[in-house]
């Protein structure tokens, strides 16, 4: 499926890319809070939260907690 | 059954190398805690009112909530955290109840007649070990709602790369849920029923340059048990029936994550991707932008954008004139063919160790906007907005 | 490799196999060999840089006969919230000895590094080197880090990263080289 072969793809294309090599004193850009993978780790549960109620889709970046019975 | 055992047996043999890896360890452990810090937010949730033509009868007016989150995360020496996880919502409003048939052929929303009044309750506990190379976390959680109560377990390892520049992830984590619905006897509802998940999540994060951060991540996760809305019905062959969905659903999920900074301009742009597949032949793309500035003074602002696009279950129909061959029907919305826009925005304020938050959030759904175009007519699709307000405090 | 396809009825699932069984292999690439950062027993590099706060400049050659702490230390690094004030706390009630602590700001933009002391000063030495030019020279893996140099200016011992937990051993460390004089 033409889907599946993307994220084999991307799983291939990262892990063997040339990524430049970022010493330990040059990561001040990557440690602002700005570059976060969540920013907001609250509105991030609260926007999951929503978007699993509210749609037919769910998932995608880690595992946590139970469900509800979301009408 | 085979499938099954392919994928205990690949998942054993990820844990153990994964556990093997951790024991390999530089002597250096470059690790840090998250900053011990109290969080609060207060929520406020409004879906728009159905339009009159699309609905018979029930209150057009629809869901309304209002959510309390609460955080705290605490440090325990060097090497442990704890965090706190608690919410409380509560809900007002009229629900989809089932669809008719409308005068020519057009799908008509029934909404329930009662105005619903419940509330939730959530808890989680979730420790954090700081290792030689990354970090162990185990949580547990509960959710308490009048008909329905969730008991939650998950574990996580992640596993940095010696010059910190690769960061493995794996979890996995376990839900038992018990669903009883209000009312069972009177609406001739499923009195008492369970629902079991298992989900497993592998992730790569992976620094791409001084500016750049990529993640990817994989998701499956399995359900057993009573998977239909207790509260649907849906209209077949002129009679009116519950809600009935196949007793098991397996879900993956694809996700990558892009974090990019501009120094010139000082501002981060995030572009977050997920494709979704399920068995129940639901497949969606969501895709999530939004810019990230920092603005003189400790001022943030971050706009941002999500379109969402679904295909709908094999099962999904807003009615059925003859009766499906495999016997699962549902005509809930959220199973249907069609897309949604939603527009954020959030202004952050820091000063010292507190940061106040305000944000808002537009959202709109159509079945125009599926990337396939309109199937049909789906009814019930729902819009909303959403206010939030908070701060953080650091000790 | 064959790539299957996912069925949608879920009775195969070649696909998911197979992207467990790819990351599976990658998670057994072996992680590579131990780090060296600057070791104990080298010479401490000299470096001439300006100072971070006012006019003026530091050499590490001036402070030669002193017991020295040279912290490498940026405005986003987490632990330096803590690691700047008990380093000073440290410094104040030692400053009858033969001792100095030296720390170089390696934030790309220097005003980063003033703000961050506008909320935590110090009262030791702090330079600025935005180029980057004295941590490969000590051959830094972590930031922060810092080099516990003696009189002969060797580097006797390295601190990789800060932990709270760690603060007694850097001072008992600087307390017995002072002893040693």
């Amino acid at each position: 499926m033409r889907s599946s072969r993307i994220i084999v793809f991307l799983l291939i294309a990262l892990t063997s890319a040339s990524c430049a090599t970022v010493e330990p004193w040059e990561r001040g850009r990557l440690a602002q809070p700005e570059m976060a993978l969540d920013v907001d780790p609250l509105a991030a549960e609260l926007e999951a939260h929503t978007y699993f109620s509210k749609e037919g889709a769910s998932g995608g970046t880690g595992t946590s907690g139970g469900g509800c019975g979301c009408n | 059954m085979n499938k099954k055992n392919n994928i205990h047996a690949t998942v054993q043999s990820l844990l153990a190398s994964a556990l093997a890896l951790s024991g390999l360890g530089q002597k250096v452990a470059a690790q840090t805690l998250e900053d011990e810090q109290v969080n609060y937010r207060y929520s406020k949730y409004d879906e728009d009112a159905l339009p009159d033509g699309l609905v018979q009868s029930g209150d057009p007016a629809r869901y309304q909530i209002e959510t309390h989150q609460f955080r705290l995360v605490k440090s325990i020496g060097d090497r442990y955290s704890l965090t706190f996880n608690a919410v409380h919502e509560t809900m007002s409003g009229s629900s989809p109840w089932f669809v008719l048939p409308g005068a020519n052929g057009t799908p008509v929303q029934i909404l329930s007649g009662a105005t619903i009044e419940d509330k939730r309750d959530e808890f989680r506990g979730k420790l954090t070990r700081l290792a030689e190379n990354g970090k162990w976390s185990l949580e547990l959680g509960v959710s308490d709602e009048d008909d329905y109560q969730a008991k939650s377990l998950s574990l996580a390892r992640e596993i940095e790369n010696e010059d910190k520049s690769r960061t493995w992830a794996l979890s996995g984590s376990i839900s038992l849920d018990d669903i009883d619905p209000t009312d069972a006897l009177l609406f001739d509802r499923v009195e008492s029923a369970e629902k079991d998940s298992f989900s497993i999540y592998g992730g790569l994060t992976q620094v791409i340059n001084r500016d750049t951060l990529l993640q990817v991540g994989l998701n499956v996760s399995k359900h057993d048990g009573f998977l239909s809305d207790p509260y649907k019905r849906v209209f077949v062959e002129n009679t009116i029936r519950n809600d009935n969905r196949p007793g098991s659903r397996t879900q993956y999920a694809a996700s990558a994550r892009l974090r990019h900074y501009l120094n010139s301009v000082k501002a981060a742009l995030h572009v977050n991707y997920r494709y979704y597949l399920d068995d129940w032949s639901v497949e969606a793309h969501t895709l999530d932008i939004s810019w990230n500035q920092k603005l003189p003074s400790g001022w943030r602002l971050s706009p941002a954008i999500r379109y969402h696009s679904q295909e709908s279950a094999s099962f999904y129909s807003p009615f059925f004139t003859d009766s499906p061959a495999n016997g699962f029907y549902s005509s809930d919305y959220r199973l249907a063919t069609y897309g949604a826009l939603s527009y954020r925005i959030s202004v952050n304020k820091t000063i010292n160790d507190w940061d106040f938050i305000v944000s808002a959030e537009l959202y709109d759904s159509k079945e125009s906007l599926a990337i396939s175009g309109t199937q049909f007519q789906t009814s019930g699709l729902v819009d909303f907005s959403r206010f939030t307000a908070g701060f953080n405090y650091r000790f | 490799m064959q790539l299957g396809h996912i069925n949608i009825r879920g009775k195969e699932t070649d696909t998911g196999k197979m992207i467990f069984r790819y990351v599976l292999l990658l998670a057994m690439l072996p992680v590579s060999a131990a780090l060296c950062a600057a070791e104990a027993g080298m010479q401490a590099p000299d470096f001439n840089l300006e100072a971070l706060q006012g006019d003026g400049s530091g050499t590490l050659s001036d402070y030669r006969g002193k017991v020295v702490l040279l912290d490498f230390w940026a405005s986003w690094c987490g632990p330096c919230r803590k690691s700047l004030p008990l380093y000073n706390q440290m410094y104040r009630e030692l400053s009858d000895e033969n001792f100095e602590i030296i720390a170089i700001n390696t934030d790309e933009d220097p005003a980063d590094g003033l703000k961050f002391l506008e909320r935590l000063p110090v009262d030791y030495l702090v330079l600025q080197d935005p180029g980057a030019s004295t941590p490969p020279l000590y051959q830094l893996k972590v930031m922060p880090s810092s080099y516990l140099i003696g009189p002969n200016g060797v580097i006797q011992k390295t601190f990789v990263g800060f932990r709270e937990g760690e603060m007694a051993a850097v001072r008992s460390a600087v307390e017995e080289l002072l002893n040693a004089q």
